[in-house]
């Protein structure tokens, strides 16, 4: 390759402008160029250039299970340019299991429930993790769920907590549920204990979403005949104590049970979706009433289609298709999987046309609606889908099932946050860190 | 306004002189000021700029003369011809290019070529040979930086 003549030197700003147009892995990698280009990159102003440029491409994200296992992926994106997916950085190994169990993710965070009540938090990308101790309470908890509160111009993670439950006393006569939760915050390194009490009465409940440093509880229950119709929600990072319940949209109508449903988040909104007979799909996003008074707040469900599916034949049944999810930054694209043909749909409601995306060992190229190198984990959706979806606690009776997690990736990069007093590990691999340390026996 | 008036001549570094209209040149801040300036006459000369990467900057700007201010349909092929355009330039011309359009100031082509360099460059070794870049940390000072940023190098 020619190289430029002296005189036609790199200016620094030009340079600064050909960095910024690169992935963030790509930028991160050139930090060891020199060190006029370290502290360029390191330098709020960059920051500022990266993500105004960046606005409009694509962002990496993921479908995940509860045991991190992908269900599709599109990590082939233009903000970071990641080699693999998601789950594939987050090391599974056999003896895992024993050691330590994956419990919830969020915003590039991963929360790890460890033997002996302790946790780790995690960035999989990053390699960092650090350790959070027991709670210093003499009774034993269970994970809860992982919040986070983020940068709302890079989406990056600036603190988070991990919610571990102690008691979940239903008390049917009062129709009420107390939830005791110990809550560790990022920012003080402390343990706090906090009971909730939700105003509706349940005796079972699918793992919670997180969205926006909020829980999202989903209840179920075995023993009672009433459908157990209504979200538990709870804002870990507000003032208040209160436990909202709201009810679910379209749910008190007597019709019967042949639905399928999914709780999901787009574009930083929960979302409700449901099919039911008549080839009938509808999407609900709950939105906030409540900007000016706490007391008089009203989170209500809007209803933003109700469509026929288009791709429905005589021969074919909507019993047969189930809702898994929507696109994290469209509003307009669902998820759907189809039982008979074993493969994952994606519906735009708004052109009303779909596209198969057929599960591929290799990356598969889809043309547009951000669907870029998405790939598909088609043996994992089938059996999913087959023995949870389709299986025989599917029925409403047990709730929204909950398992799967939207993890997307930030604008930007940062380290993890690290409490204090919490020596931070950088390892590639947790499991033999936490199988390599002094505590296990 | 006459004809002789609507172009003018663009000279370059290796005295190539080019008759383009005055609207695709203005597209240029630089020429424009000088046009402005009236200290001129109808004929720019240009002193960092090579006859080669000059023909390529003023396609450029006859294509985007052209069709600015046409409909939507166009937008796209606009930006279809912009990729065809920067899609078989190797790296030293793209280079050129840049330091051209930052020169002439053209924002639009500063934007397109910085976007294909970065598009087109993978490796670090690309990179330093192509912007002739020294490395001034100490062997120990790069590696820790490798292993600070180990997910980054990581395939």
């Amino acid at each position: 390759m020619e190289r430029p003549s002296n005189n036609t030197a790199p200016h620094d700003h030009l340079v600064t402008e050909i960095l910024a147009r690169l992935p963030l892995r790509s930028i991160w990698r050139f930090k060891s160029v020199c060190k006029t280009w370290k502290s360029t990159v390191e330098s709020e102003y960059f920051r500022r250039l990266f993500l105004s440029l960046h606005q409009n491409s694509s962002r990496g994200w993921s479908l995940l299970l509860l045991d991190h296992i992908e269900l599709m992926d599109l990590h082939r994106c233009k903000t970071w340019d990641l080699p693999k997916s998601f789950a594939s950085y987050i090391h599974k190994s056999k003896k895992g299991g024993q050691l330590f169990e994956y419990q919830a993710c969020t915003n590039g965070l991963v929360f790890v429930n460890a033997t002996q009540n302790s946790s780790y938090v995690g960035n999989p990308v990053l390699q960092q993790w650090v350790r959070i101790p027991p709670p210093p309470y003499p009774y034993v908890t269970l994970p809860f769920g992982l919040v986070t509160r983020v940068d709302e111009e890079d989406g990056v993670v600036l603190s988070f907590k991990v919610v571990r439950i102690a008691a979940h006393v239903p008390k049917r006569h009062q129709s009420v549920t107390y939830l005791c939760l110990c809550v560790y915050s990022s920012e003080t390194g402390v343990w706090t204990t906090k009971r909730l009490d939700c105003h509706h009465y349940f005796t079972n409940m699918a793992p919670t979403m997180s969205l926006n440093g909020t829980l999202y509880i989903s209840p179920s229950g075995f023993d009672d005949a009433l459908l157990p119709g209504a979200l538990v929600a709870h804002d870990f990072y507000g003032e208040s104590d209160r436990c909202r319940v709201i009810p679910l949209p379209d749910h008190n109508l007597d019709h019967n049970r042949l639905f399928k449903r999914a709780l999901t988040c787009s574009n930083g909104s929960v979302m409700y979706i449901k099919t039911l007979l008549h080839d009938l799909l509808k999407v609900w996003m709950l939105t906030n009433n409540d900007d000016d008074d706490d007391s008089s707040s009203s989170e209500c469900w809007q209803l933003l289609w109700e469509i026929r599916l288009p791709f429905i034949s005589s021969d074919d049944d909507i019993l047969y298709y189930a809702p898994l999810a929507m696109n994290p930054f469209d509003r307009n694209l669902v998820y759907l999987w189809s039982l008979h043909n074993r493969y994952l749909l994606s519906c735009n409601l708004k052109r009303q046309d779909y596209k198969i995306l057929i599960g591929d060992e290799s990356e598969r190229y889809v043309d547009d609606d951000d669907l870029q190198n998405c790939f598909v984990n088609q043996s994992t959706c089938d059996k999913y889908m087959e023995q949870v979806i389709f299986g025989p606690c599917s029925d409403p009776i047990y709730g929204i099932h909950v398992a799967v997690f939207h993890n997307v990736l930030p604008r930007w990069i940062r380290p993890l946050p690290c409490p204090p007093q919490v020596e931070m590990i950088d390892t590639t691999s947790l499991l033999s860190y936490i199988a390599s340390s002094p505590e296990q026996e | 306004m006459s004809k002789s008036e609507k172009k003018i001549v663009l000279k370059s570094l290796d005295n190539e002189a080019f008759e383009v209209e005055k609207a695709v040149a203005l597209q240029s801040q630089t020429i424009w000021v000088m046009c402005e300036d009236k200290c001129v006459g109808n004929e720019i000369p240009l002193e960092n700029v090579t006859g080669q990467i000059l023909a390529k900057v003023i396609d450029y700007c006859k294509k985007h003369a052209v069709v600015d201010g046409d409909g939507d349909e166009s937008s796209e092929e606009l930006k279809n011809w912009d990729t065809e355009f920067t899609k078989n330039m190797d790296q030293s011309t793209l280079f050129n290019m840049i330091l051209a359009a930052n020169y002439l100031n053209i924002k639009s082509l500063l934007n397109l070529t910085c976007q294909a360099v970065a598009d087109k460059t993978k490796t670090i070794d690309e990179f330093h040979t192509f912007l002739n870049i020294e490395n001034n940390f100490t062997p120990e000072e790069e590696a820790q930086i490798c292993q600070e940023n180990l997910w980054a190098f990581d395939d």
